[in-house]
C-alpha cells in the first residue's frame, strides 16, 4: 500500500527533488565562487559570490527544513485554521476610488505600467553605472556623501520605501520596480504589448510555495549590507553589484519560472512590503462586486485574454486574503471584460486587510524575523553592542574572515573588524520569535500556531513603523545632498568640505552633520513620534484581532507597548551624544539621559 | 488506491473555477471565510482532474495514480445524500396525531421529525387505533444513516429494521430524508454495478414475478377492519373491491376528521396484468406517485408494492 502511495506521488515529489538538487549544484557553485575571489582578492566578486551563495543557502535551508519538519506535500503548514468569532465585514461602499477620470483612462492603456515602471528603469541603470565608475572614496565617518549611486539609494529610495506605509502602500514600489519590470519584459517578449510567454514557466514547488524565503532573505541581505556597510551609503561600487545582482537573478528567475514567482517568493522586499501593504491608507486593486466573479466563468483577470495579460502575481481577483501579495500590475483592471475592478482608498485606522479570515503562518513568522532585522539595527547603534560584537568577533576568530572577505576596500577609507558577527546577528535576529513564542504557548484557550500567527500580525504595526524611524535620520539629514550630486553624479573633483557645498550648507545650517553621520537634533521626536504612531495602530489592531481569534487582548497589549517602548527608549539612547562631560554618562549607553535638543540621531 | 488532491494555500484566491469544475463528484469547495478551496468531501473525489485542470493558477495537484475513476463515480453518485430529498418536515411535541396526519397528507410524505424523534403514517395509526392523541405518545427514537452511505446500504437498514424512512446525518445535523421512494428514484439515475454486488431490474423482468397475494376485502369494509387486516398481515395495502387502500389512504382518513367506522373509499388505480414489464410498472409507479399496483395474473387480483421491488430484486446482493 505505502509503496503504491510512494509511487504515485512521484510526480509532486520529483519535481522537488529536481528543484532541490538544482539549488544544491547552484548553492556549490556560488561557494566556489566566493572562494576562487577570495583567493583572486576582488571584492565585486567576493560580494557577487556571498550573495547569490545566501541566496541559493537561504532556498536550500529552507527546503530542507521544511522537508524535515512538514509530512505534507503541500504548503498547508502556512495556514491557520482560525475561529472566526466575528467576521469583519469585507467591503465598504463609501471607500473612495481611485480609478475615476484620467487615472481611469491611463490604467486601460496597455503601456501604463511600462510608462510607470520606465522612469525609475533609467535612474537605476545610471546608478548602476555610477556606482561602478564613480568616486568611490569615503569621509571620515566611513561613508560616501557625493556619489549619486549610493546616496539615492540609500539617503532616499530605502528611507521612502518604508515612508510609502502610510503615504501610499508598500506595493507602490513593486509597481515601479525596474528590475521586475524589465524582467516582465523579457519574459513577455514586448514592453506592453501581448505575446508568447518565454522561458520554461515552471511552477515554484507547491510545497515551497511560501513568502519565508523573502524574510530570511531580507535579513542575510541586510547583514551583508552592515557587513560591508553598503547602506552607510558606503563605497558606491558595493551598492551597484547589489542592484546588478537582484537585476541579473530576477532575470535568471524570470526564464525558469513563471511569471512573477521571484517577486512574490524570492525578493527581499516581497515579505516587509507585502506586510506594510496591509496596514496602508491606501488599498490594492480589488473587484468590485464578489457577486459578479462568482458566476464569471471567464476569469480573465486571472487568466487574461485575446488582448491582455492575467494577473503576474497570482493575487486576483484580489480578496482581502490576496491583497498583500497584489503588485498593483494593473493587469487585471485591463482584462476583466465586466469592469469589476477598482482600487481603492481605505479608511482610517487602514487595519481593513489586515485582520483577514485566512491569516498565515509563515507571514506571521515573516513579521517576527523582520521585527528582528529592525531589532539588529537599532541596537546596534548602542556602544554595548560594539563591544560584545568586538568581543565575539575576536573570540571566535570571525575577524580573520571578515578580512578575506573585504580586500582592497581600505583604500577608500573602509575599515571593519567583522562586525556584524553572524552570531549575535541571528540572535537578535530571534528575539521577537522567542518572546512571542514563550507568550503563544502560555495561550491556553486557543491552539498555539493561531495564538503565534495572531499575536504576530499585531506587531505588523510596529514593524513598519520602526523601520520608517530608523531610516528618517539618513533622509532628513542626507538626502539633500543628491541635489549637489544630479549636475555630477558621479562625485568627481568633489574633493572641498561638503559643507561648502550649496546644499551640504544648507544641512548643516539645519543642524545636521552627515560629515559625522548624524541627523538634526528634532529628527529623534519625529522618530519617536512615528513609534509611538506605530504602537496606537497596533493597539487598534490587536482590539480586533483579539476578536476574532479570541486570544486575550492583554497578550496584544504587552507584546505592542512591550516592543513600542523598547524601541522608543533605544531611540533614545542611540541618539544621544554620547559625550563623557555629560551627565548621567555610561559608556555602555551613552548619556542614559539627556536633553534632547542636544540629540545627535545617528544615520 | 484513494485519490489525492493537494491545494495551494498561498496562491488559491478562492475563485470558484475548481468548484465549478467539479460539479459532479461536489467534492471540492470554496470556504467563503477564508476564499480558500478545501476538499470538503474527500470520499466523494472520484479522483477525475477537472479541478486542476481549471484552476486558473495552477494549485491544484490531482493525484490519481491507479484511480478507477469512473468506478468512483459510481459510487459518489450513489450516495445517501445525493438521492435523498432536502425537504424536511417538523412537527411539535404536543401536537395532536390528527394534526400529524394532516401534515402528512399536505406535504405528501410518510414521515415527520421531531427533534431527533420520528413519526410515521404506521406510528400515526397504531396510535390512532390504541386510542392515542399525541405525537410524542408515539414518537420514538429515529434510526439515522449518513449522508456518505450508500443506496445500497440504506437499503440494507431499511430492510432489516422494516422501516421506509431514514433521516439523513451529516456531522451532527439532520440534513434530509431518505425513503424508499429516493431509493427506486435513484435506480433511474444510477446504475448500480456489479462492483458493489447489487445488481438492478432486468429487462426481462415480469410484473408477476413481485406481485402478492394480499387480504381481498369487500366494498363497504370499514377503516377499522381494513387496517385490523393490514396489521394481521403485516402489509402497508390491501386490494378493497377492485381498488387499493393503503396505510396512507387511512392516514389521510385520520387527517379528514374520519372514525374507525367509517367506511374507507378505495382508490381505483390501472390495473396491471402478470406479463407487463417491470420497469413498465415501476415507470408508472413513478409516475403517478403511487406506491401499490394492482396485477391480474390467472384472473386473481394481486398486489405489487414498491417495497417488494426494492428488498427483493433491485437489490438483490450477490454473494
Ligand atoms: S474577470 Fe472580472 S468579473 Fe471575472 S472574476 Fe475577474 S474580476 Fe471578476
Ligand atoms: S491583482 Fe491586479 S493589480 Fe494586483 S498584481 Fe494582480 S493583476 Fe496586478
Ligand atoms: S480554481 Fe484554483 S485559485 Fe480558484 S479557488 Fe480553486 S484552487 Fe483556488
Ligand atoms: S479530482 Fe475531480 S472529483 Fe476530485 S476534487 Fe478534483 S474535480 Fe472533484
Amino acid at each position: 500500500m505505502e509503496k503504491v502511495e510512494y509511487k504515485s506521488l512521484n510526480r509532486l515529489k520529483n519535481h522537488q527533488r529536481k528543484f532541490n538538487f538544482f539549488t544544491v549544484i547552484f548553492t556549490i557553485v556560488a561557494g566556489l565562487f566566493t572562494w576562487i575571489s577570495t583567493l583572486l582578492s576582488n571584492v565585486l566578486m567576493i560580494e557577487s559570490g556571498m550573495l547569490v551563495f545566501t541566496t541559493a543557502l537561504t532556498i536550500l535551508g529552507v527546503n530542507l527544513t521544511l522537508d524535515l519538519t512538514v509530512k505534507s506535500n503541500t504548503n498547508s503548514w502556512i495556514y491557520v485554521q482560525s475561529s472566526l468569532r466575528t467576521v469583519s465585514k469585507e467591503t465598504c461602499e463609501h471607500k473612495p476610488s481611485m480609478l475615476q477620470g484620467r487615472l481611469a483612462k491611463f490604467f486601460k492603456k496597455k503601456w501604463a505600467h511600462f510608462l510607470i515602471i520606465f522612469p525609475s528603469f533609467v535612474v537605476f541603470y545610471i546608478v548602476m553605472v555610477v556606482g561602478i565608475i564613480g568616486y568611490q572614496g569615503l569621509d571620515p565617518a566611513g561613508i560616501s556623501l557625493v556619489n549619486f549611486a549610493s546616496d539615492i539609494s540609500w539617503f532616499l529610495w530605502f528611507p521612502l520605501l518604508w515612508a510609502l506605509t502610510w503615504i501610499a502602500n508598500g506595493r507602490t514600489w513593486c509597481q515601479t520596480c525596474p528590475f521586475s519590470g524589465q524582467a516582465e519584459w523579457l519574459h513577455r517578449g514586448h514592453p506592453w504589448k501581448k505575446g508568447r510567454k518565454i522561458g520554461l514557466n515552471l511552477r515554484w514547488p507547491m510545497k515551497y510555495s511560501t513568502i519565508l524565503y523573502s524574510a530570511i532573505g531580507f535579513s542575510i541581505l541586510t547583514w551583508v549590507e552592515e557587513f560591508y556597510n553598503i547602506g552607510g551609503p558606503g563605497v558606491p561600487e558595493l551598492t551597484s553589484v547589489v542592484l546588478i545582482y537582484i537585476a541579473t537573478l530576477e532575470l535568471f528567475v524570470t526564464l525558469i519560472f513563471q511569471d512573477r514567482t521571484f517577486c512574490r517568493t524570492m525578493c527581499p522586499l516581497s515579505a516587509p512590503l507585502a506586510l506594510t501593504t496591509m496596514i496602508s491608507p491606501l488599498g490594492t486593486f480589488r473587484v468590485k462586486d464578489q457577486e459578479k466573479c462568482k458566476t464569471c466563468t471567464t476569469k480573465e483577470c486571472m487568466k487574461g485574454n485575446q488582448e491582455n495579460y492575467g494577473c503576474p502575481w497570482f493575487a486576483s481577483p484580489g480578496s482581502r486574503e490576496t491583497a498583500p501579495m497584489c503588485g498593483l500590475a494593473s493587469d487585471c483592471y485591463k482584462a476583466c471584460p465586466h469592469d469589476n475592478i477598482d482600487w481603492n482608498v481605505k479608511k482610517f485606522p487602514w487595519l481593513g486587510d489586515l485582520n483577514v479570515g485566512r491569516k498565515r503562518f509563515d507571514l506571521g513568522l515573516s513579521v517576527l524575523i523582520l521585527l528582528g532585522v529592525v531589532l539588529f539595527q537599532f541596537v546596534n547603534a548602542i556602544p554595548a553592542y560594539t563591544i560584545i560584537d568586538q568581543w565575539l568577533n575576536h573570540f571566535t576568530g570571525w575577524t580573520y574572515f571578515s578580512k578575506a572577505f573585504t580586500p582592497g576596500l581600505s583604500k577608500y577609507g573602509y575599515s571593519n573588524d567583522g562586525y556584524p558577527n553572524p552570531v549575535d546577528y541571528t540572535f537578535i535576529n530571534a528575539i521577537p520569535v522567542m518572546i512571542v513564542y514563550a507568550i503563544s504557548r502560555m495561550q491556553k484557550k486557543v491552539p498555539f500556531k493561531l495564538a503565534f500567527t495572531s499575536l504576530s500580525y499585531s506587531l505588523v504595526p510596529i514593524f513598519a513603523s520602526t523601520i520608517l524611524a530608523r531610516n528618517l535620520p539618513k533622509l532628513l539629514g542626507g538626502a539633500l545632498l543628491i541635489m549637489n550630486e544630479i549636475s555630477n553624479p558621479a562625485g568627481t573633483g568633489v574633493n572641498r568640505g561638503i559643507y561648502s557645498t550649496f546644499w551640504g550648507g544648507v544641512l548643516h545650517s539645519l543642524g545636521s552633520d552627515p560629515v559625522n553621520a548624524t541627523a538634526e537634533w528634532w529628527v529623534l521626536p519625529l522618530m519617536e513620534l512615528v513609534i509611538v504612531f506605530g504602537v496606537f495602530l497596533g493597539m487598534r489592531a490587536s482590539r480586533g484581532l483579539s476578536d476574532t481569534d479570541g486570544l486575550d487582548k492583554r497578550a496584544y497589549y504587552s507584546l505592542v507597548l512591550g516592543f513600542g517602548i523598547t524601541f522608543m527608549v533605544i531611540t533614545y539612547w542611540m541618539s544621544s551624544p554620547a559625550s563623557p562631560n555629560l551627565p548621567f554618562y555610561n559608556p555602555l549607553i551613552g548619556n542614559v539621559l539627556y536633553n534632547p535638543l542636544q540629540a545627535q540621531p545617528p544615520f | 488506491m484513494e485519490p489525492m488532491v493537494f491545494i495551494d494555500v498561498d496562491r488559491c484566491v478562492g475563485c470558484f473555477m475548481c468548484e465549478r469544475a467539479c460539479a459532479l463528484a461536489r467534492a471540492i469547495e470554496i470556504n467563503v471565510n477564508f476564499k480558500l478551496a478545501e476538499l470538503v468531501r474527500p470520499e466523494d473525489c472520484t479522483g477525475c482532474g477537472a479541478c486542476e485542470r481549471a484552476c486558473p493558477y495552477s494549485c491544484i495537484s490531482v493525484i490519481n495514480h491507479g484511480v478507477n475513476i469512473s468506478e468512483r463515480a459510481k459510487v459518489t453518485l450513489s450516495r445517501v445524500r445525493r438521492n435523498m430529498s432536502r425537504r424536511l418536515v417538523t412537527i411539535d411535541d404536543d401536537a395532536t396525531l390528527r394534526e400529524a396526519s394532516k401534515v402528512m397528507e399536505m406535504e405528501g410524505i410518510g414521515s415527520l421529525m421531531i427533534g431527533s424523534h420520528i413519526i410515521t403514517e404506521t406510528d400515526v395509526l397504531n396510535g390512532w387505533f390504541s386510542g392515542k392523541t399525541l405525537v410524542k405518545e408515539v414518537s420514538k427514537e429515529a434510526i439515522t444513516i449518513e449522508g456518505k452511505s450508500t443506496v445500497d446500504e440504506a437499503l440494507q437498514v431499511m430492510n432489516e429494521m422494516n422501516i421506509g424512512h431514514l433521516p439523513v446525518i451529516e456531522g451532527n445535523s439532520i440534513v434530509g430524508m431518505f425513503s424508499i421512494r429516493d431509493a427506486l428514484r435513484s435506480m433511474s439515475v444510477t446504475s448500480i454495478n456489479e462492483g458493489l454486488k447489487v445488481r438492478s431490474a432486468r429487462k426481462e423482468e415480469k410484473a408477476r414475478v413481485h406481485a402478492m397475494e394480499v387480504p381481498l376485502l369487500s366494498t363497504g369494509s370499514t377503516y377499522g377492519e381494513v387496517y385490523d387486516v393490514l396489521k394481521m398481515k403485516g402489509i402497508k395495502a390491501t386490494i378493497v373491491g377492485d381498488g387499493v387502500v393503503s396505510i396512507r389512504d387511512i392516514t389521510k382518513g385520520v387527517a379528514e376528521g374520519k372514525s374507525q367506522n367509517d367506511q374507507v373509499e378505495p382508490r381505483t388505480i390501472k390495473h396491471f396484468r402478470g406479463e407487463d414489464p417491470l420497469h413498465a410498472v415501476i415507470g408508472y409507479m413513478m409516475q403517478h406517485n403511487v406506491r401499490h399496483v394492482p396485477v391480474i395474473e390467472n384472473d386473481k387480483l394481486l398486489l405489487l408494492s414498491i417495497r417488494e421491488i426494492t428488498s427483493r430484486t433491485v437489490w438483490i446482493h450477490a454473494i
